[in-house]
């Protein structure tokens, strides 16, 4: 009886390859030469700190448009900088987390045709997503020591991907078959 | 010794060539100014003008001329003389050999044209023939039977295939269109307000505006922007991705040399997808 079968549970007769009886395509496990490295994704990332702080700049530029004809109290001004800075958190945490969940690619990511997704190659789930932020902040605190390990790992992994269990690919190939035409 | 020298010991051949062609333009010369002398005699002469207004009023010749028209001779005539491309030989001749130039030049500098034309003109016959032919109705019958007969056709096509496209009229353009006075006129046109009044009606007008909108919001033209702004764009990316993923395996190679790991093997080729 073949592995398969022992865990499904059917007699080793009812064999069927596994092709047939997958009805979900598996999400194929990245080949160590689809890792990315570091300097790529460091540009990456650079883009993505770009277009958080332009929108956060834009925005606090219009909180504080808006200040400036209203009087706030002393009291309310340490509120107002924690709110800030609380909202700025939840912006920047939200930004990757949403595209790391969904597409696999910030915009910094797309630019770059790479792809963050799950050492099995799935997609990233939210919880891994939030985990792979509180790494991304914990490996650049030592003088961003975490990062150098992309550069000796086999899968070019950082200490945010051995936390959070995630791989970043090349995304060339999908984005080429995605932009070809259908018939083509 | 030469053969020359053997049949001409005295070179009598060359100076008799020579003597041939002076004798030669003296009598083309001689010739030229007696033509012009007696047409200036006879455009003076008051005899020669009577005898045209007598020819002009006379029913012979208002009757020869109606047979000519009335027939089918001239016809016959006009389609023979194209068929033989006689005018055409005679039209590049004319303009090859300068004969026309010669001959207008040499006409214009003894004023007898404008005597001629004075004494046409004074006498009132010019005015008189206009009126009998009009009045008569000729001019309209042989326009008719001009343009019934095809002939008007025939020669504009004749006229179209042989000296339009003649290497004479070709050279005769191309010196035209070289030439200083040409360049000058055209600066002159361009010089002028013509241009600019031009230029600002047609700035001025609605139409090419609209045509303009049209344009440009034509699906063809909007697709092609797009298309290249994207083209542009990925460009730049895939050209920015190529050299990181080059500087990354770079850095790695060095990496795995200062911390004497062996180098992975599953590098992957940068630049390739």
């Amino acid at each position: 009886m073949s592995v398969l079968a022992r865990r499904r549970g059917r007699p080793a007769g009812l064999d069927v390859p596994v092709a047939v009886i997958a009805e979900a395509p598996a999400a194929v496990v990245p080949a160590p030469a689809d890792c990315i490295g570091l300097i790529t994704r460091v540009f990456a990332f650079g883009i993505d700190l770009a277009v958080i702080n332009i929108v956060a700049l834009l925005t606090s530029g219009l909180i504080g448009l808006l200040y400036s004809i209203v009087s706030v109290p002393d009291d309310l001004r340490a509120g107002a900088i924690v709110a800030a800075g609380t909202a700025y958190l939840v912006w920047a945490v939200g930004y990757f987390v949403t595209f790391w969940t969904t597409t696999g690619q910030t915009p910094g990511n797309r630019v770059l045709r790479i792809r963050v997704c799950a050492s099995d190659g799935g997609r990233l789930l939210p919880r891994r997503a939030l985990l792979r932020f509180i790494g991304l902040t914990l490996a650049a605190l030592p003088l961003f020591a975490g990062f150098a390990l992309i550069l000796v790992d086999s899968r070019r992994r950082g200490l945010q991907d051995f936390i959070a269990r995630s791989l970043v690919v090349d995304a060339r190939e999908k984005d080429d078959a995605a932009g070809a035409p259908a018939d083509a | 010794m030469q053969l020359s020298a053997l049949i001409d010991p005295l070179g009598l051949a060359p100076r008799a060539a020579r003597a041939g062609a002076r004798v030669q333009a003296a009598a083309t010369e001689t010739a030229g100014g007696m033509a012009v002398g007696a047409a200036r005699r006879l455009g003076a002469s008051p005899d020669v003008a009577a005898a045209l207004e007598s020819l002009a009023g006379s029913a012979a010749v208002e009757r020869a001329l109606r047979t000519l028209v009335e027939g089918t001779l001239i016809v016959r005539i006009g389609d023979r003389v194209i068929e033989t491309a006689l005018p055409q030989r005679v039209v590049e001749r004319l303009l090859g050999e300068g004969i026309v130039d010669q001959v207008v030049d040499r006409f214009l500098a003894d004023r007898t044209a404008d005597r001629m034309l004075d004494s046409v003109l004074s006498d009132g016959l010019a005015d008189r023939a206009l009126d009998r032919v009009l009045t008569d109705g000729l001019a309209d019958r042989v326009i008719e039977r001009v343009l019934a007969a095809g002939l008007a056709e025939r020669t504009a096509d004749r006229l179209a295939s042989g000296i339009v496209a003649s290497p004479s009229t070709e050279a005769l353009l191309a010196r035209l269109l070289e030439s200083v006075e040409m360049e000058r006129l055209v600066a002159q046109v361009l010089d002028s307000r013509l241009v600019d009044v031009s230029v600002a009606r047609v700035l001025a007008s609605d139409e090419l505006w609209l045509m303009v909108d049209e344009i440009a919001r034509s699906p063809a033209v909007t697709e092609a922007i797009s298309h290249q702004s994207a083209g542009f764009v990925d460009q730049v990316a895939g050209e920015v991705g190529v050299r990181t993923r080059r500087a990354d395996a770079m850095l790695e190679r060095l990496a795995h040399r200062m911390f004497h790991r062996p180098p992975l093997d599953d590098q992957p080729a940068p630049g390739t997808p």
